[in-house]
């Protein structure tokens, strides 16, 4: 694989940034995600996850993998949807 | 491309409008994504990312990936790959600064 | 509360748990992020594959109006165009909030069902985030549903169903295949749809890998190497590559929700035999649950959907007990296949050449099935019952030649596209009937060629006659005549 191999879409990271993240020691997507930003874009880590959890177990063989903790809103939502709702009553049906 | 012959798929009815695309006009059919129709005029390239100032156009198809974000009417973010085609709209390649 | 049951996503899974969950009495909600219902079925043009429970031999798109109508005359109400984001678990319900028309929207439920299907696997080779480079999904979308292609020259990397299936229905839409490139050393998918592709001479590159994509502004190319020989790397022209390297679950609403999950080369949800995850109250079935295909959704969202009613007491306990047995016999007939464990060449040609000599007393289904896939249709489609199968879903179909009338039923009936009649009642021609769904359709009175099992052209064939039924279902029989050497060795035909 070459060194400028993109592995984050979203925020651009390489395969290298990750693999150095390893190399300092981290061992999980989540802490990948804190050192290099990669799983912190538009697709909040729905392409990347698997391709990290993969660079993880190759470069530690038997690892056991943490789980990731995707946390809401999973896709972007603008905040105006979020103004336009305290408006409106809870549980309406959609119109 | 637009595939005009099919034995198995219903020939396409709805309304054909205008859009412009970088300062070009192309045709559109109303209410199909916007991606559908820069497909359809070879248009690939949607937006520039911030980094290495790369090119990307849709990926994923289905609103997840967000590589088909431009400037539509002025507001940017807008995934085309899932936002229909209004006649009129103004799209613009989004670059990232 | 406002919902009994609610299920998020309205794929062949969710809608099929909606459907039990409703008409056993539960009120019962389904979100969609959508418009239309069907999740991912109505981009599939294909005939599907699978028995008559699941609706196999029928277009992936009219099942999706099958069950979705069989779900809304249940009295299910659907919200569409609705994007969950989150999922909060209390004591007594469970909380999904959404978004509707750039609006946060909030609802109630008692049990919930998370039906979310598959999300696809990326590739990171260099070059792979030029436009471009589109996953096997995007290209589907598009092209079958908004008939749009973005472009004219396609690589497929990966060969499994969904690889194959889109390059075929590239090739129907008037695309070329550069290549299918695939790292194990057979196609992935079924031997059926491989055949398919290739009788069009789409090459399938066993044993390759795409190592990088070229391209300064846009896909120009790629680079292949061949596993298993050193130095033997070369180039191939493309306007598009698309990634059909396989799926993994999309279940991160059950991860937000605290659901417990186990990793096998990716992460998926642990649920129990009634689908019900680590949290009272919330399940998961289908492509969410783990990736398998939409007859199995349809069984795992029915067991979701009859479970779910049971707890609230809508369905009684021996009922729900009844149906979720009967749900896990067709999952373990559905699962319990080996393709690679079908018939050998040589049992295939001597059935070729008995069906050859059988043909001379009059038209004669020949079937060239020879992997164990959990398929049907053949079987349920012959008036004259001469086409048996056993075990009933995954053997290979054998046909009675004595009792088989040359009605070709079966023909249209293969999702497979894997039969063929010939009829040899004349001495030194044979007329060939075999299925057809591109264009042009051949018209009777002209002459085409026919070709070999790699798309070759080996002779000149006169068309007699094209067949359509609504039965048939837009697949329409060509017949046509040919010299008799050439009977066993025409595979389609071309212009």
């Amino acid at each position: 694989m070459a060194d400028d191999n993109i592995i984050c879409r979203c925020e651009e990271v390489t395969e290298t940034e990750i693999l150095q993240a390893i190399k300092d020691g981290a061992v999980a997507f989540d802490e990948i995600k804190r050192l290099t930003r990669a799983g912190m874009g538009h697709c909040q880590g729905s392409t990347c996850s698997i391709l990290v959890d993969n660079l993880l177990r190759s470069a530690n063989p038997g690892i056991t993998l943490h789980k990731h903790t995707p946390r809401p809103p999973l896709q972007p939502v603008k905040l105006e949807a979020f103004v336009k709702s305290a408006s409106g009553s809870q549980g309406e049906a959609n119109e | 491309m637009r595939i005009s012959n099919h034995q198995i798929m219903p020939v396409k009815s709805s309304k054909l409008v205008k859009i412009q695309v970088d300062g070009k006009e192309i045709e559109a059919y109303e209410g199909e994504p916007i991606l559908a129709a820069l497909w359809a005029s070879e248009i690939l390239v949607c937006r520039e990312t911030e980094k290495l100032k790369e090119k990307r156009g849709g990926f994923c198809g289905i609103g997840r990936c967000g590589d088909c974000r431009m400037i539509v009417n002025g507001h940017r973010d807008v995934y085309t790959c899932s936002t229909p085609v209004e006649n009129g709209m103004i799209i613009k390649t989004q670059k990232e600064t | 509360m406002e919902y009994d049951v609610l299920i998020i996503g309205a794929g062949p899974a969710g809608l099929t748990a909606a459907f039990e969950a409703s008409s056993a009495g539960a009120r019962t909600g389904l979100l969609d992020e959508n418009e239309h219902p069907g999740g991912q079925l109505p981009k599939q043009i294909h005939k599907f594959f699978g028995s008559k429970r699941h609706m196999a031999g029928m277009r992936g798109y009219e099942i999706a109006g099958k069950l979705a109508s069989k779900a809304f005359e249940a009295g299910v109400s659907f919200l569409p165009k609705s994007r969950v984001f989150n999922i909060t678990n209390h004591s007594s319900y469970k909380e999904v909030a959404y978004i509707y028309n750039n609006k946060v929207k909030v609802i109630r439920t008692k049990q919930l069902i998370i039906a979310t299907g598959a999300r696809e696997n990326p590739l990171a080779v260099p070059g792979w985030t030029l436009p471009g480079v589109v996953t096997i999904g995007a290209l589907q979308t598009m092209m079958n549903i908004y008939q749009v292609l973005p472009g004219n020259r396609f690589i497929i990397v990966g060969s499994g169903n969904a690889g194959l299936v889109v390059a075929h229905q590239i090739l129907l839409a008037g695309g070329q295949i550069a290549a299918v490139v695939e790292a194990q050393n057979q196609p992935g998918g079924f031997a059926v749809h491989a055949a398919k592709i290739a009788r069009l001479g789409a090459p399938v590159l066993t044993n390759h890998i795409v190592t990088s994509i070229k391209g300064s502004q846009k896909v120009q190319g790629v680079t292949i190497a061949h596993l298993n020989s050193q130095n033997n790397t070369f180039t191939m022209d493309a306007d598009i590559v698309a990634l059909a390297v396989g799926f993994h679950p999309a279940y991160e609403l059950a991860q937000i929700a605290g659901v417990k999950s186990i990793f096998n080369n990716h992460f998926m949800p642990c649920h129990n035999q009634n689908m019900e995850t680590s949290i009272e109250g919330i399940y998961c079935a289908g492509d969410s649950a783990c990736v398998e295909e939409a007859s199995i959704a349809m069984e795992e969202g029915r067991i979701a959907g009859a479970a779910s009613a049971a707890k609230l007491g809508c369905l009684n306990k021996t009922e729900a007990h009844v149906k979720i047995a009967q749900a896990h016999q067709y999952l373990n007939k559905l699962r319990g296949y080996n393709k690679l464990n079908g018939a050998a060449s040589s049992e295939q040609a001597a059935i070729e050449s008995k069906t050859l000599t059988a043909a001379v007393a009059g038209s004669k289904a020949l079937i060239r099935c020879s992997e164990k896939i959990p398929c049907n249709p053949c079987v349920s489609s012959c008036p004259a019952k001469a086409i048996s199968m056993k075990p009933d879903i995954t053997g290979l179909p054998q046909v009675d030649l004595a009792k088989c009338n040359g009605c070709k039923t079966c023909i249209a009936a293969c999702p497979g596209q894997a039969i063929i009649a010939i009829d040899a009642r004349d001495a030194n021609s044979c007329k060939i009937t075999i299925p057809y769904e591109r264009y042009p359709v051949p018209k009777p009175g002209e002459t085409w060629y026919g070709t070999d099992i790699h798309g070759n052209k080996i002779c000149k064939v006169q068309i007699l006659k094209t067949a359509s039924r609504m039965s048939f279902d837009k697949t329409i029989l060509v017949t046509f005549n040919t010299a008799r050497e050439f009977a066993l060795k025409i595979y389609d035909i071309t212009t």
